[in-house]
This record gives C-alpha cells, structure tokens and sequence, in this order.
C-alpha cells in the first residue's frame, strides 16, 4: 500500500482525512502501517464505580452502582470541559491500562455494578472498544450506558443503539454558533443522534450545561425546550447544570443558582415533565415529582437517595406511571 | 464528592482536576519525554508545547536521558492487536 493513501473517517461529522503516521481531529485514530486504527482499544484512562446518578441518569436503574470507563482523547474541543485533563491530550501522552472488553465485563460482575458506561470523554472516540465491550456485557445481562456529546455519523450511531440502553447526551446549546465557537462541533449532528437514539428505544437523558454569557439565553433555552418536547417528546428528562470555571474558560463565574431555577421553570411550563437542576445541592430541584400530583417521588442529595417512593415504576398516591427504567419493568413514553 | 464533580472520574475530582506534569519513558528511542499537557497552566493546549514547558521537568530529563532528551515528536502508539481496527473508514 502507498504511503500516500488517504483514509477519510467516517464515525463522526468531521470526517477527518488521514494519512500514513497523522491522526484524526479526536487523537485516537492514527493510520498505522497502511491501516486505520483504533488506539485507545482496550486501553482505558479513567475507570472507576460510581453510583448510577453522576453521569447523570435520574430515571435509570437509581441507587444501582456503574462501572465508568473512558479512553484519552475527543472529537469536541469544548474550551469549557471539566475532564479536559484526559479529553484534549493524545492516547501516548496519558497513562492507561491494559483492559480488554472480557476484563471490563468481568470487573463491572466483581463490584456488584448493573451496568457499564462509556464516558468521562466521549465513547464516539472509542467506538470499537464501546461496542465490543457492549456485546460481552449484554451477554451478561448488564447494561450499557453511553454519556456523550453525541457528535457522530448516523451509521455508526444506528449501530451502536442496538447494543445501548441508556445514554445521557449534551445538548451543549441551541445554537451552532455556539458549537462552532467553543466546541468545534456542530448541532444538527447532535439533534439527529438524539432523534435516532430515541427512535431505537435507547432510554435517553439530556444534558444542558450553562455557562454564563455564552448560553444562558432564556429565549435560547425555550428554542431548545420546545425542541425536546416535539422531538423527544415530554418525558425525556432534562438536567441544567451548573458551569464552573474549568479548562480555557477559567474566567467566567460559576452559573448562578438562580438562573438555573429559572431555566427550569420555563422547561416545565413548555410541558417537559422531569427537569432537573445538577451540580447544586440542596435546591430541591434534583428529586422527583410526580407530574401530576407534585409527590415526591424520589428525593436526593448529591449522589445518594434517602427516599424512593416509586411502586412499580409508578406514583404511589395517583398511580401514574413514571417514564423510566426503574429494575425489572421498563416504562417508555 | 463535591457538588461539581458530576461525571467527572474519581481521582481528577479528588485533586479538584489539577495533575502535574509527568516524565514519560519513551520505549521506542529510550528516551525521556515531558507529558504534553499541564492543567497547571490555564489556556494551554496539549501542542503548545514551547508555552507549558517546566524547566525544572525540563532538566529531571535531561539528567534522566541517557541517550539525549527529544522535546519533538511521539511515542509509537501501542496497538491493541487486529482488534483495534478501526471502523466506519474509506480509502481514497
């Protein structure tokens, strides 16, 4: 083969061109020896057991241990990002095990975890090893949790919902000019992988994280509300997080609580039905309520749940059956 | 945990996401190279390399290296076998 060849990756948007010996935008896939490879196989940065609430997922399996992996590198450059230390450095500049998909399955039995997520970084740039790790769990009755920018083609996206079945997406902003700016992404990609995810019954949860001056437009954030709800319909739960000052954007204050509030009570005025506000303890705004009667349903602090008054997946006072994967029973909008 | 640790891993939540710069052994010319990123220093990227370097990590590895110390280049990545192939690729 010529040393000349070039490879054009086709997984994500960027469609990066590559040749002998050069890498992709995200780092990890370098042409090697006339091939495309992927690194960061079986070679994860990060991995640890966290409870299933941080990535965060509020209506899947709660209170339930997941095994959390992530491999070096990124296909966003989003010059907010909190795990920027793993994200935006190449795979031979970190420190990373040897942990091939059968290891993963047999560590996420060992600690006692439901499922493995694929996260910290971003599973798209880890495709190959998100997926076959994918296969081996389901065989084992776990499940897979993707937590991603979802920036990725539609094939490989379709491909991967078979094996997925919970992801927590970013929807980083309502606007391009945005992704353009601070992420090096785009948006539609974005929306169209949620559409897919949610069309192929991958239980979904979106992400919105507000950073100040740069998305905390209400008007944007009533834009992307309305979005969700004809898209994704009312019962695909929303969390705002709260920005603090991480990676290149060092100088900007943290989001104000308030704002954060507000951002959500105009998401439950357009009619979604679980909103939640992260990254704040103790506004309340974390726990459950019933979108019918107002009970409390499921009450947390930070990570943990001193109160679940979920009876089978439903309201204990009017019955209503709450959107979610709650154990044994599914229940999909 | 910290209230703004959401989905970040456990060891980078612990020392709030700051990490020192580290010497690496390069294998492949046995060499000593200095890691490409430091949080230390906001607004860098891992290739500004001449605007994050730490002189004193500069000489721990000039007096590690027996060979000469390489401040250009990279390690040959480690490939994981046939199976880290990659997917969803086109030839031109």
């Amino acid at each position: 083969m010529a040393r000349t060849d070039v490879f054009v990756c086709e997984l994500c948007p960027k469609n990066c061109r590559i040749t002998e010996g050069h890498s992709g935008d995200c780092k990890s896939r370098i042409v090697l020896d006339g091939e495309l490879r992927a690194i960061t196989y079986g070679r994860p940065c990060a991995i640890h057991v966290d409870p299933v609430e941080k990535k965060p997922l509020f209506h899947f399996l709660p209170g339930t241990r997941i095994l959390s992996l992530a491999a070096a590198g990124c296909n966003l450059h989003c010059k907010f990002c909190q795990n920027w230390t793993i994200s935006q450095v190449a795979p031979e500049d970190l420190r990373s095990v040897d942990l091939p998909p059968e290891k993963v399955v047999e560590a996420a039995l060992a600690q006692q975890c439901l499922s493995v997520a694929y996260t910290y970084t971003d599973p798209v740039i880890f495709y190959e090893y998100t997926l076959e790790t994918s296969k081996l769990a389901r065989e084992k009755r776990l499940r897979n949790v993707t937590v991603t920018a979802g920036y990725i083609n539609r094939a490989p996206m379709e491909l991967l919902c078979r094996v997925t079945d919970a992801s927590n997406t970013d929807l980083k902003a309502f606007s391009d000019t945005f992704y353009k700016e601070l992420c090096d992404a785009s948006l539609k990609p974005v929306l169209d992988g949620m559409v897919i995810m949610k069309e192929r019954g991958v239980w979904l949860e979106v992400t919105n994280l507000v950073v100040p001056t740069f998305n905390d437009d209400l008007e944007m954030i009533r834009k992307m509300c309305r979005w969700m709800l004809a898209n994704l319909g009312p019962d695909t739960p929303l969390h705002f997080s709260r920005f603090y000052p991480m990676y290149k954007m060092r100088n900007l204050p943290p989001t104000p609580v308030e704002f954060l509030m507000k951002a959500r009570a105009e998401a439950l005025e357009i009619g979604l039905r679980y909103v939640y506000v992260g990254n704040v303890l103790g506004t309340g705004a974390e726990n459950t309520y019933c979108p019918s009667d107002g009970t409390l349903l499921i009450k947390r602090v930070g990570y943990s749940i001193p109160e679940n008054n979920l009876v089978n997946g439903s309201c204990p006072k009017c019955g209503l059956k709450i959107a979610g994967v709650w154990g044994n029973e599914e229940q999909r909008p | 945990m910290k209230s703004k640790d959401r989905d970040r891993p456990g060891v980078a939540a612990e020392d709030n996401g700051r990490r020192l710069p580290e010497i690496i052994c390069d294998s492949a010319t046995n060499s000593f190279l200095p890691a490409l990123s430091c949080p230390e220093i906001p607004g860098t990227t891992a290739n500004d390399l001449g605007a994050i370097f730490d002189r004193r990590v500069f000489l721990m590895a000039m007096a590690a290296a027996p060979l000469g110390f390489v401040c250009r280049g990279r390690k040959r990545p480690r490939v994981h076998g046939a199976s880290g192939m990659a997917m969803f690729v086109r030839r031109i």
